[in-house]
Order: C-alpha cells, then sequence, then structure tokens
C-alpha cells in the first residue's frame, strides 16, 4: 500500500510537472513569438519600405518601441560595419563598444534569413552616465537589407529583449517551498535562467547542463551528484531552448515520511494493545487454574489439609471441587489405614501377651503341684507369690506401656519361678542401672529373652549357666542386655533370628525374639529394637535397645495411643 | 517454558513501546517546523549600493539554507562604538548570527569575547584584534588584502613598465583603521619599493590611525586627514588641485568612486573653460584623464566609471562569495554549535575597460542587477 501510495504520489508530481512546464513553455513560446513579430514588423513594415538616404527611422522605430517597451530595453539598426543607424529609445554608442565583435552581430552574418536569439548579457551598446544603469538582455538580432537610394545594403536590426521578463516567468515558477525547480538552458546547455546561477558560477551549486541539452522532450531519472531526481524536459518552439524541471526524489517522500510514521505509531499501537488483551485473556483463564496447580503443589508438599482452589470458570471449578473431594476421600482412607494399623498392632500384642501366658502358666502350676506333693510349702507360696507378682504386672491395669522397674520386677518373678522349677540349675545376676527404672518401656519384653536364655542357653549345660541382666544409658538411649553362658546359637543361623525366613528353625524361641523386636518397632521405631550377638559354645547376648522416655503420665497415655515418642 | 514465553511477551511489548516513542517523536518532529535562526548582518552604510553583491550572496545563503536574515539599515558610523551597539541590539532582538564588516580592527578583543558566547560572529572583509580563538567562535571571510595591495600596484607597474620615477603618485583610503586597509597598503607598497617609487601624497577620508604605518614605509609622504569633516570629493579635490598626481591609487570603493568623480569634475571644468585643472591631450586634442585612476571597487558606479574609461583598472573582490560563505558558515556553525569556524579566503579579479564585458566577468561584476 506505501508503495502503490508512494508509485501515485510521484506519478501525481511528475504530472504536476509535465503541466507546469507545459504552461511555462507556452508562455515563453508566447513572449518570443511576440518579440519575433515586433522585429518582423519593424523589418518588413517599416525598413523594407525605407530609403535610408533620404529617411529616417527614428519615429517609427520610437512608436514601435513606445508599443512594447515594458519588454524591450531596447531597438537598434546597425551597419554592416557596426555603424550605429538608428535606436530608440535615443541613445548615444559608446566609443568603446566594439559592435562587430559582438555575439549577436556575428551571428545575424552568420545565417541572413533567420532570427537569432541569444544567451542573456549584459548590453554594452549604449552610454548611460545619468542612472548608471546597465541591463541584462536577451538579443534577437537579423540581417536586414537597407535600401540606400536603390542600393542594397545590409545591415543588423536588434530587438534587446529584457531579460527581466523571462527571468520573473521562471521566478514565479520557482516559488514554491519544494526543492523542485526549473532551469532554462539553449539547445547546446548555455545557460539562460537557473535559480542558483550566481552560486552556479561560484561553484557551490552544479547543474548537469549538458546532459540536459541531450534529452529530448520527456521524463528523465537520473542519479546527480548522489542524488535521484526527477528531470522533466520541453523544448522552447523556434529557439529549441530546453526547459527544465528537476524534482529530487527526496520530494516524493517529504510528506510520506510523516505517513510512514503515523503507520508505524498505528500498528504499533494496534500490536500493543492486542497483545495486553491477549495477555488480559490468557490471565483469566489460566489464573484460577494456576491457583489450582499452585494448591495441589502445596498438597504435594505434604500439607495434606491444605484447600484446593475452587473458583474460575465452571470447569475449572468442577475441577477444584473434584479433586478437593478426591483429596478429601484419601485423606479419611489414610486416617482409616492409620486406625486398621494401630488396631492390628493392639491385636499383635495381645495374640504375643496370649503366646507367653498359657505355656508358662502351665509350668509353673505343674511345678507348684509338684511342691505340694513333695510337702514343700514354703517353696510353693514363694512361688505363687512371685506368679502372683508377675500377673500383676502382665496385666498392669492393661496397659501396654509401663516403667521399666515393674518389667524388670516381672523379669525378675519370672526367674524367681523359673529358679525353683529348674533347682537353681543358673544363676541369675541383675546389672541395672538405676536411672533407667524411671523411663517407659513396651512390657513384657525381657521375660522371653530370659525365657530363651534359659531353655535354649543354660537348661541342659552340664556346668552351672550364668544369666546375667544388665541394664544402663546412654545420652538419650538405653540398652538391656540378657547375657547367657549357653550354647550359642550356630553363626547360620544368627541373621535370620530375627527376621521371618525360614532359614532360622524357629522351635519356639526365635517366635519370642521376633515378637519382642516387632512390638520395639511397631512402637518406638525401625532403628529400636534387639540385636542379637552369638558366639557357639561361648554364649549369647541379645540387647534390647530403648528410647529413654521418662516414665511420666502423660508420655505413657501418649505412648498408649500409639503417639511418637520424642 | 511460561518463563520463556513471559519473556517473549515483555521483549515484543518493549519492542513495540520503543517504537511507539520513536515514531510519536519522529511524527512530532517532522510536523513541527525546523527552528529557524535568525541572522543580522551589520555593515556601514548598509544602504549603499556597493553592498548589493554583498547583499545578494548573503541572501542566497540564506535563501540555501533556510535562515531568516536581516540586512541592517545602517548609516555611516562615526565610530567602531556604534557598530556595537547597532550588533548590541540586533543580539538584544534574538539575533543568533552577527554577519559584520567592523570599521576598526584593534581595540575590539573584549567586545568581540563578550559577543562571542552570544552570538556566531562571522567577520567580513578584514580580520580583527581577538583572543585566540581556539574554539572556532567566529571567523573572517575576506579576500586576500595584501595580494589586492599588490595587484594595484601590479596594474600601475602593468602600464608604466619604463619607470614610475617621474610620476606622481597619490593613495586614496576611506580609512586606516582596519587590517584590510593596512594591509592593503603594505602590498602596494611592498610593490612601490620595489621599482624605488614613493607616493607624493596620501589621503585618508575618516578614522584615526594609519599615519605611523604610512611614516613607516615612507617618510616623505604627505598625508592628508578629514579634519574639517568635508566630503571625500572635496577634499580629494582640494589635495589634488595643490599636489596634481599623475596616478590616483584608491585602496577602497568609496574613495574610488570619489576619486573618479574628481575626473568627471576636471572635465566639466575644461568643457565650461575653466583653468583651474592641469588638462591632459591625446594626439588628437581631445581630452584625457587628468590621471590614471586605479582601485579597488564594488559599486555599479564604479564599474560605470570603469565602463567609461575613468578608472584604469579596478580590483574586484568577489563580494557575492563573501556573503554567501558568511551567511554559510554562520548557519553550520548554528547547526553544529561543537564544530569550530574556520577563515575563508575569497577571490578577487582584475577588471578593466577591455575585459568587463568577457562573459565570465560580466556575470562576476553585474550579479546584482539578475
Amino acid at each position: 500500500m506505501y508503495q502503490r501510495f508512494e508509485g501515485r504520489s510521484r506519478q501525481m508530481m511528475t504530472d504536476n510537472s509535465l503541466q507546469m512546464l507545459a504552461s511555462t513553455t507556452s508562455s515563453i513560446e508566447d513572449y518570443l513569438r511576440r518579440m519575433r513579430r515586433i522585429s518582423d514588423a519593424m523589418y518588413y513594415d517599416v525598413i523594407k519600405d525605407m530609403d535610408f538616404e533620404s529617411e529616417d527611422l527614428s519615429s517609427e522605430m520610437s512608436l514601435l518601441y513606445e508599443a512594447n517597451k515594458d519588454n524591450l530595453v531596447s531597438f537598434a539598426l546597425f551597419a554592416s560595419n557596426g555603424d550605429l543607424i538608428s535606436a530608440a529609445p535615443i541613445a548615444l554608442k559608446k566609443d568603446n563598444a566594439q559592435i562587430p565583435e559582438q555575439g549577436w552581430f556575428s551571428t545575424a552574418f552568420a545565417s541572413l534569413e533567420n532570427l537569432h536569439f541569444s544567451t542573456p548579457h549584459v548590453q554594452n551598446l549604449f552610454l548611460d552616465e545619468t542612472d548608471y544603469r546597465y541591463h541584462w538582455v536577451i538579443s534577437l538580432s537579423r540581417a536586414v537589407e537597407l535600401n540606400y537610394g536603390g542600393k542594397p545594403r545590409m545591415g543588423v536590426l536588434l530587438v534587446d529583449m529584457n531579460y527581466q521578463t523571462i527571468q520573473q516567468m521562471l521566478e514565479s515558477v520557482n516559488k514554491t517551498n519544494s526543492d523542485q525547480y526549473v532551469y532554462l538552458i539553449t539547445s547546446n546547455g548555455q545557460l539562460i535562467y537557473h535559480p542558483k546561477a550566481e552560486q552556479i558560477s561560484l561553484g557551490i551549486h552544479n547543474e548537469n547542463f549538458a546532459q540536459a541539452a541531450g534529452y529530448d522532450d520527456g521524463v528523465y531519472e537520473e542519479n546527480f551528484e548522489g542524488e535521484k531526481r526527477i528531470v522533466v524536459v520541453d523544448t522552447v518552439s523556434y529557439t529549441g531552448w530546453k526547459l527544465v524541471s528537476v524534482t529530487p526524489i527526496k520530494n516524493f517522500y517529504l510528506g510520506m515520511q510523516s505517513t510512514r510514521y503515523f503507520v508505524i505509531l498505528v500498528a504499533a499501537l494496534t500490536a500493543l494493545a492486542m497483545i495486553f488483551m491477549n495477555q488480559m485473556v490468557t490471565m483469566k483463564v489460566t489464573q484460577p487454574l494456576r491457583k489450582l496447580n499452585e494448591s495441589i503443589k502445596k498438597i504435594e508438599a505434604g500439607k495434606t489439609d491444605s484447600a484446593i482452589y475452587i473458583g474460575g470458570t465452571s470447569e475449572v471449578e468442577h475441577l477444584g471441587k473434584t479433586l478437593q473431594r478426591s483429596l478429601d476421600e484419601i485423606n479419611r482412607l489414610m486416617k482409616d489405614i492409620v486406625i486398621e494399623q494401630e488396631e492390628k498392632r493392639k491385636s499383635e500384642l495381645d495374640a504375643l501377651q496370649s503366646q507367653i501366658n498359657p505355656h508358662f502358666l502351665y509350668n509353673t502350676l505343674d511345678s507348684i503341684v509338684w511342691m505340694i506333693e513333695g510337702e514343700h510349702y514354703e517353696e510353693a507360696v514363694f512361688m505363687i507369690t512371685q506368679l502372683a507378682s508377675l500377673f500383676r504386672v502382665s496385666l498392669s491395669k492393661g496397659r501396654t506401656i509401663i516403667p521399666i522397674e515393674d518389667e524388670l520386677r516381672h523379669a525378675e518373678n519370672y526367674m524367681n519361678i523359673q529358679k525353683i522349677r529348674f533347682k537353681n540349675a543358673f544363676t541369675v545376676d541383675y546389672d541395672i542401672a538405676p536411672e533407667i527404672k524411671e523411663c517407659l518401656t513396651v512390657k513384657l519384653i525381657v521375660q522371653p529373652l530370659l525365657e530363651n536364655a534359659i531353655y535354649y542357653g543354660v537348661k541342659n549345660m552340664d556346668e552351672d549357666g550364668e544369666i546375667t541382666v544388665r541394664g544402663y544409658k546412654e545420652e538419650n538411649d538405653i540398652f538391656i542386655e540378657v547375657i547367657d553362658n549357653g550354647y550359642g546359637i550356630p553363626s547360620e543361623k544368627l541373621p535370620y533370628i530375627l527376621t521371618e525366613d525360614k532359614r532360622a528353625s524357629k522351635n519356639g524361641s526365635g517366635v519370642g525374639l521376633i515378637n519382642v523386636h516387632k512390638r520395639i518397632q511397631l512402637r518406638f521405631g525401625e532403628e529400636y529394637g534387639l540385636k542379637i550377638e552369638s558366639e557357639p559354645d561361648e554364649g549369647t547376648k541379645v540387647t534390647i535397645h530403648l528410647p529413654a522416655i521418662p516414665a511420666t503420665e502423660e508420655n505413657r497415655e501418649r505412648l498408649e495411643k500409639g503417639g511418637a515418642y520424642a | 517454558m511460561p518463563k520463556n514465553r513471559n519473556r517473549a511477551f515483555i521483549a515484543v511489548a518493549i519492542v513495540l513501546v520503543v517504537a511507539i516513542f520513536i515514531s510519536a517523536y519522529a511524527l512530532i518532529k517532522s510536523s513541527a517546523e525546523d527552528e529557524t535562526y535568525n541572522i543580522s548582518v551589520v555593515v556601514e552604510d548598509g544602504q549603499n549600493d556597493r553592498w548589493n553583491a554583498f547583499r545578494l550572496g548573503a541572501e542566497s545563503a540564506a535563501t540555501d539554507r533556510g535562515v531568516m536574515i536581516d540586512f541592517v539599515n545602517t548609516s555611516a558610523f562615526n565610530s567602531v562604538e556604534d557598530e556595537f551597539s547597532v550588533i548590541d541590539k540586533q543580539i538584544l532582538g534574538g539575533a543568533d548570527a552577527i554577519v559584520t564588516n567592523l570599521i576598526k580592527s584593534v581595540g575590539t578583543t573584549e567586545y568581540i569575547k563578550d559577543i562571542s558566547g552570544k552570538a556566531v560572529l562571522a567577520f567580513t572583509e578584514t580580520g580583527v584584534e581577538t583572543d585566540i580563538d581556539i574554539e572556532g567562535k567566529f571567523a573572517t571571510i575576506s579576500p586576500n588584502n595584501y595580494e589586492i595591495g599588490r595587484a594595484l600596484g601590479n596594474e600601475v607597474l602593468l602600464r608604466h613598465q619604463a619607470g614610475l620615477s617621474d610620476l606622481r603618485i597619490g593613495i586614496v583610503s576611506k580609512r586606516m583603521d582596519t587590517y584590510c586597509e593596512k594591509d592593503k597598503l603594505t602590498g602596494l607598497y611592498d610593490i612601490l619599493d620595489v621599482i624605488k617609487t614613493d607616493a607624493t601624497w596620501c589621503i585618508i577620508l575618516d578614522g584615526e590611525n594609519g599615519n605611523d604605518l604610512i611614516r613607516n614605509r615612507s617618510a616623505d609622504v604627505q598625508i592628508f586627514r578629514n579634519d574639517l569633516h568635508e566630503g571625500n570629493l572635496s577634499l580629494i579635490k582640494k589635495v589634488y588641485r595643490e599636489n596634481p598626481v599623475d596616478i590616483i591609487i584608491a585602496l577602497d570603493d568609496e574613495s574610488l568612486q570619489a576619486s573618479a568623480e574628481l575626473l568627471g569634475e576636471i572635465e566639466n571644468a575644461y568643457s565650461s573653460g575653466l583653468t583651474v585643472y592641469d588638462y591632459k591631450m591625446d594626439e588628437n586634442g581631445k581630452l584625457t584623464p587628468s590621471y590614471e585612476l586605479y582601485g579597488e571597487g564594488i559599486s555599479i558606479r564604479n564599474i560605470s566609471y570603469l565602463d567609461s574609461g575613468r578608472i584604469v583598472s579596478m580590483i574586484v573582490p568577489n563580494e557575492f562569495s563573501m556573503g554567501y560563505r558568511a551567511v554559510e558558515k554562520a548557519v553550520a556553525k548554528l547547526d553544529h554549535k561543537l564544530s569550530p569556524m574556520t577563515d575563508d579566503t575569497v577571490e578577487y579579479r582584475v577588471i578593466n575597460q577591455e575585459n568587463m564585458f568577457k562573459d565570465d566577468n560580466q556575470k562576476y561584476l553585474f550579479t546584482t542587477i539578475q
């Protein structure tokens, strides 16, 4: 569109130049035609009919001059030797005028039948000492035949046209604010008029007259001194003068430059507005999605109690509600799983406790029966007392978490019973740090170890068996060791004792250890539990690792409810 | 990905905002009219036709460069202070640049220092005394005045190759207060010295300086000053009557014109049959100029006197070029304030009756008539 606009603008300016040039050429031609007619009138109507021997031309010449003096500087008739015959307005010829050497004079004789137009020059004919004026003229000269009493003589009729007339014609055309201008040259490129004639003669401005003189009428595009321009040429008839209009191409862009900036401005504003609208619409659509995404990220980070964003368009709102429902469902299921786990743990504990009791009770009661039958009443009473104490601790009002002191008493009760049953076939040493007694533990964890130490460690030993129970605290941990000097555990079985692996033959002993280990871990965490060290024929050391939790009611209740110990 | 997309949006938005600002600025700038500078031309007796070519040159440059020009209507200055006051008024009136032809070259330092900060200055025809102008705040556009002086001497020599020893020479100058006039006198004397010729008298029509310079060159020369404030012609006539000379060399247009007018008076005196002058006749008994007149001139009157033969040879500086270049340099300085102005020398031509109507010379002499 811009290109089309530029093209049309260029075409319009060229058409204007052509029109203006045609009109100016026509004016110049009119003027020159009038000048030729004046010359013709003078020659054919006056000079031809006159006998110069007896008649004077002055009055006729003055009349004709007066009628046309607006466009004329002077009329003059010269003899072939340059002598002045007559002139209007009447004036004295300069002594030093050298008429025959002046261009217009010699040209007139060069081609007798023609009228000759000179280039502009300063008239150098007459003395004018009163007003010190010099006139720029274009000389229209022709050779004329003068009748001197029937004898023909040659002469030159000179019409000096006022150069200002042509100058004014062209200056009026050039009085525009644009860089477009018009100049006039002869057919061989000599300057007649140029708006910057002085600058050209000084070398400040240049013009390619020679090239323009070679142009035929028409429109040309040329590059002159780095400037592209449109040149329109029109020829003035008869003289062959060329009227040249020059329009620098940059002229076309003068008005278009601002149009270009305006188009860029509008386009940029439109694009910016579109981008902003686009951003606003995008934001409107994506903001609820982003909020939804943010709330999901929070949930991913573990904040399961965070609310899902519900808002925005109906679709996003529906998505949010669905996600919220799903999250609620997941939370509910998670809670159910926790409850289930808790219940499972409780039931496991109950099962373990119920595993211990029947065995032991059967054996103990059997021993008591045996004592009574043997009339060992004191021992039977002691045994029953120990058994009662043992059960009191076992029950512990249904609590699973008890102070270590109670647990150790329970172990001592058990060992006292067993020692009677096995007729002091082994000895038991207790080395318990007092500070651990005031800490909490899961109940019934030492007794199964002692049971194992008796039945699989020292029971069938030839020598006296020794069982040591040692308890101590290291930083925030409590360690209770049950050490026996029994047969030990084969090294190939040792790694599997605390696992469900079949390679550790679980003939009773393993089940008890695993139960204790799992119960500790279930309550206190994976880093706690049992550690078994054994050397065949050397003995076994089973270490219970517990956290040191002060035996307060608050701690106990928390642990009972399955809460974290720390 | 969204981050990159945001960055791309921001980048595009920035580019568009920049485009909006640039195009809006360009639109405003292109629609606003260019700043038009005002240039004042201050010369002595500004309406005198001797400034026609200079004025046309200045006005042509103003048209070409799109500036306003004010050729200030002045009369003769009594002193350089008068000229300064006209310049001050022009600057107060909003002139951005001053093109001036100062009538005095010495003692101008402080004043030029003062006004060069207020307006661009272009001095024509003559240099003036200034501080060292490192920044190029002003420039002088003039012909080579020393060479003009020499050219005048050479013109005399050319016509008197046999020698000048028995010829009396008078020198007329408007003033001797400027470097221009001093340089011309120096150039002329340098030629006269070569042929061991001295001037008989020297008339200084106006001003206050020059005696020392002339005395330094010639101890015997008579110096006449216009102490009675007479007209130029009257003073030259009086001196010539009492001390007739064979050759008068006028160093400026005004002196040349007055000297040529004296020849007219002599012609009239001869026609009236008066015997107040010694008349010279040619072999045909026709009156010839009583003295040969050489000088520098530009006015149409002097051209006419040259045409009529009263002036033998005339040095014509290119005043059109001087006016044009002075304005052009002033506008260039206004456009590019940091670019220093530089001095410029314009051409001069030696014109005589024989060559004055040659194509290039008539364009040179008669530009104003167009």
